[in-house]
This record gives C-alpha cells, structure tokens and sequence, in this order.
C-alpha cells in the first residue's frame, strides 16, 4: 500500500509568547496509507484535533512539513487551496455547522465553491445522498426539521459531496445514541470500500476502532506513541492501560481469565471475536473460522 | 429504598405544540412511574424516544396535557409553587456548555441559592458544600470554559447540589464526554446518591450506565415498554432489539454464547460477572 497523507516531524505550539504556550505536537510522524481507514486515539488534550488540522492547511506547523501525495501542502497558495478540496474535514458536531435552506443546497455548497457545473454538481449530491442514506423528501426539507441523527448525515454529505481522496472526521458518531453510532460507521465504511477513499478517524470509541479501523495511531502529549494495525496496537495491553487508555471491554475480560491461567486468547475485540475464541478454548467448532 | 415516594409520573401525555397546519407528535403517551425516597433510576431509550421530554416534565419545564407530575407531592401545574418544585427536582442537561452562567466557578454554582435569596452565610455554606461533593473546590475560582468536559458537568451537578434537592434527574449528562469525564461524572452521580441519599433519574442511551440502577425503564416511541430491575430488563432481549438499544458487550457475548450452547447466567451484565461466568466453562492452562 502507498502512503497518500504524512507528516514529517511537525511541531506546533499555542499561545507563543504568552504564559499559556502549550506544546500541541512534538515532531509528529504520522502516515494514511491510500484506500485505508486510520484511526487517531488518545486522551483529550493529546493533540489529535491540532494534527488533523495540519492536513489540509488549516494550520501551518512551526517545523516539519505535511505531504499530501508527496507534495508539501504549504508550499504556496495554491497547494493550500488544493490541499482544502482534497483532504474533506468533517469536524466535531458537524451539523451545527448547517445553514442553507434545504438539505440539497447545504450538500451543494462545498461543491459550488469547487466551480462545478449545476449537473456534476447534482450528480454529486445524489451520490453523497446515497453515502448517507438521506431520501429525496429529505433534501428538500430545512436542515432544522430533521432529527439530530439525519442532521449529522447530512453534513457528512455535505463533506463527501466534494469527492476528497482523503476524508478526515473527528468523533463522527459523538453523541449518537449505539444504533446510530453504527450504522455512521457502517456508512463510513461503505464509503470507503466503495470510492476506494482514504479514511482518517479520530474516536474514542475502542469498540469501533477495534471493529473498523485498519490502522491505530496512539497519540499522548503531543506525540504519536504508538501505531500499527489493531491487533499490534491492542496487544500492548499493559502500556494502553498505564496511559490510562482503556480497551474494548471485553479484552479486559479476557486478559483477567488468561492472567487467572485460563487457555484463552487475549486478542479478542469484538464480541463476535471473543465468542470464537470462547468457542475454541473449549474445543467446539461453531463457526469461528481460524 | 422507602416507600416514600419523591417523585411520580401519574398517566402523563405531552404533545409539541404543532407548527400551523401539521399534526401535534406525542411526545410522551401514558408514561407512569413512581421515583421512591433514595431510589437510583435509568431511563433508557434511543435518540427521539421521548427522554428528554421526561427530564423537562419532571420539574415543571413542562406541564402535562393530560395526567399529573407530582414532585415531593406538589403538582406540577401548580405554577405559583414552580420555585419549590425546581428546589426538589433539579434537572442537569446535555451539554455542559448550554447551563453555565456564570464566569466563576463558584458564582455559577452560587446562582441558584442566590435567587432563592438566601442569607449571604448560608450560600456560602451551600456553594462550599457543593464544590466539596463534586471535588471541585480547589477549583472554586477557576473559569469554567478552561475546564473538561467532565469538570464542567460537575459544576453543573454542583450547581443543581447548592439548591439541595431530593431529586437530581440527568439528561443524558455524559453523552458529549470522553471515556475519563464520562467515567468521572458516573462516579460523582453514584455517591451522591449512595452518601447523600438523594434520588436519581439517569436518563441515557448507553445500556451500561443502567446496569447499577434500582429500577430501569425503557423508552419507545414515547412510551414505557420495560420496566424492573437491570437483570430483568436485561433478560428481555427480544423487547430490547426492537427499541434501537444495544446490549452492553459483556451481556451481548453472554447471550451470543448461549445461543451457541455455552451455559451462561442470565446476569451477566459487568465485565466482573462475565469473567466470573467464563471461568466456571472454560479449561485450565495445562502448563502455566
């Protein structure tokens, strides 16, 4: 797999100058590979908001570049603004940031502002449409009469509306109520497979990382501590646990039994996981494929 | 528990206000129960069950169209004792940014004593009080926009804690948290209720939070569909499926390994009680 978006050794402070400067990111090395879903974790205050806003432009690190398919993106104005189109930022509770007067017109202003014709404009609409699952009597409502979780689908739209290779989202499902946090990342999910598009996620939800991530990047103080795939990042139990990060549940569960000295594997995430690897143990095939 | 009864849901139905042309949705349709003296109770429910509306009639944001809210006996509609009722049941939002006031942490938590006029030595008992429950008095002169998300729903639960209510009901006050201010503000919730004797009603969509309650309740489509203990909400997964809501991953394993023959009690619903159920079927390590 190639790398599309990295960060070579980025630095960025706040408040220079002031008594409140505070390191945000210390030398951060970060890489998506393309096609994948990376998923940022770690404490609030770690730095995951301040990086993600390092990829496309809206801030400009004190050291160290960020690459975008090998381009550095502040170069000048123009990699800047391609930088914008490119990467798509769906922030925290993006659907506070909705105000058109229908939900076709708040989908079609990213779009509009990209220069495209009225008909591949639409085009992308439907699309983005279909990403999320809005109907068309949807569209045409007022973003303020639908329910808060329609409202957040339909500013994801607005965002894969302009088509970005690299999707980033902070916190896609926060505040949604378990049914509504999967099938956001369900979509998310077909997304990805489907446009072949790069994902970039920040939660922190250890379930859904551990059900959908590709890729696990641990940040702590500013700094990437760790990074890998979910099993490779998971199975460093004692050290997530010493950063005070928790894991999914039911891992903990099974690292109790194994430390009790119960035959029992501990990389298990997912509950369908951890039901095959119950099933094992104890000699029944079920349907664990391993 | 007693049998004194603090807060009661009485037949309750309450509508909207339709915009002109279209048809008033209820909200909350025949919703009765009885919150007793020292009670710990979850209302469970998805996005758009009618929660919220819950939290808003308690303490007379909202009045009943039909049926009655009684809160330490007093009728909610009965608009000249508002001020006594809102003292009794106090009601914590969502988002901890939409309830703070004040640009001090001990001023916010001062506004509600200072309406009710109290004498200038007992808000300061009360707001000092406050802040201790919450662990929040070394902060007391802090701003509050500088703190966590944790931090900020605690001042907030102090803030409802200095008008010493019976009931304190919460309305989803974690949801907007991280994993650490979620845990936290859990916590705080739990020994208020445990050292202080004062009733909760936890009102949230996360099953988890519901597995220490004395009594659950769950939520759909504005009405009560479920009602009894964690374990025998819990045990009605047939009812659950349909209301949106997700088992917690410990009870979710729990019942996939039943359906797969693996014996398993039907009270698994902590990580603590599935440790425990797996180590009675699993085998030992031969060689440690």
């Amino acid at each position: 797999m190639s790398v599309i978006l990295e960060t070579k050794g980025i630095v960025y402070r706040y408040g220079v100058g002031t008594p409140f400067e505070l390191k945000a990111l210390d030398d951060v090395h970060f890489a998506a590979e393309k096609g994948a879903m990376t998923a940022i974790i770690g404490h609030t205050g770690s730095g995951k908001s301040t990086l993600i806003q390092h990829f496309n432009a809206l801030l400009q690190p004190e050291k160290g570049q960020v690459l975008l398919s090998g381009e550095d993106v502040n170069r000048d104005k123009e990699t800047k603004r391609r930088a914008r189109f490119r990467v798509g930022m769906c922030f925290q509770y993006p659907e506070y940031q909705l105000f058109e007067s229908t939900v076709y017109r708040d989908i079609c202003f990213g779009p509009k502002n990209m220069g495209l014709s009225e008909d591949e404009i639409r085009v992308r609409v439907e699309k983005a449409a279909g990403f999320t699952g809005l109907t068309k009597s949807m569209l045409e409502k007022s973003p303020f009469d639908l329910s808060g979780g329609e409202r957040r689908r339909a500013a994801i739209a607005g965002v894969m509306a302009m088509a970005p290779e690299v999707l980033v989202m902070d916190e896609p499902a926060a505040g949604l109520d378990p049914k509504g946090r999967r099938d956001i990342f369900r979509l998310i999910e077909n997304y990805r497979t489907s446009t072949g598009s790069t994902i970039i996620i920040v939660s922190h939800s250890m379930e859904d990382v551990a059900a959908f991530a590709n890729r696990v990047c641990v940040m702590r103080g500013g700094r990437i501590v760790m990074e890998g795939t979910v099993d490779e990042v998971f199975s460093r139990y004692d050290e997530l646990r010493q950063m005070r990060l928790t894991v999914p549940k039911i891992t903990d569960v099974f690292h109790t039994l194994r430390a009790r000295g119960f035959a029992v594997d501990t990389n298990v995430y997912t509950v369908e996981q951890a039901r095959d690897a119950v099933l094992r143990a104890l000699g029944k095939a079920g349907d664990a494929a391993c | 528990m007693t049998d004194t009864i603090w807060l009661r849901f009485d037949h309750v139905h309450y509508s909207y206000p339709a915009e002109e042309g279209q048809k008033a949705v209820p909200a909350v349709t025949d919703v009765s129960f009885d919150v007793h003296e020292g009670e710990f109770v979850c209302v469970l429910g998805h996005n758009g069950s009618g929660k919220s509306t819950i939290a808003k009639l308690s303490n007379a944001i909202l009045i009943p169209d039909q049926g009655v809210v009684t809160a330490m006996e007093i009728d909610t509609s009965q608009e000249s004792r508002e001020l006594e009722i809102r003292q009794n049941v106090g009601v914590v939002m969502q988002n901890p940014d939409n309830q703070i006031v004040a640009t001090i942490v001990e001023e916010d938590v001062a506004f509600g004593p200072e309406n009710l006029a109290l004498p200038q030595k007992e808000i300061r008992r009360r707001v000092d009080d406050a802040l201790k429950a919450v662990d929040l008095y070394d902060m007391r002169f802090h701003e509050p926009h500088k703190l966590s998300g944790g931090q900020k729903q605690r001042v907030a639960i102090a803030g409802i804690l200095a008008m010493e209510p019976h009931v304190i009901v919460l309305d989803e006050p974690t949801s907007m948290l991280d994993p650490k201010g979620r845990t936290e503000v859990l916590d705080y919730i739990h020994k208020l209720n445990r050292e202080r004797g004062i009733a909760v009603v936890l009102i949230t969509h996360y099953m988890d939070e519901a597995v220490q309650a004395d009594t659950v309740y769950v939520m759909e489509k504005g009405r009560i569909v479920l009602r009894g203990t964690p374990e025998a909400v819990f045990a009605r997964e047939d009812v659950l499926d349909s209301t949106g809501l997700e088992l917690p991953e410990c009870a979710a394993l729990a019942s996939a390994l039943r359906q797969a023959g693996v014996p398993m009690p039907k009270s698994v619903l902590s990580p603590e009680a599935l440790a425990e159920a797996l180590a009675q079927v699993l085998p030992r390590e031969v060689t440690p």
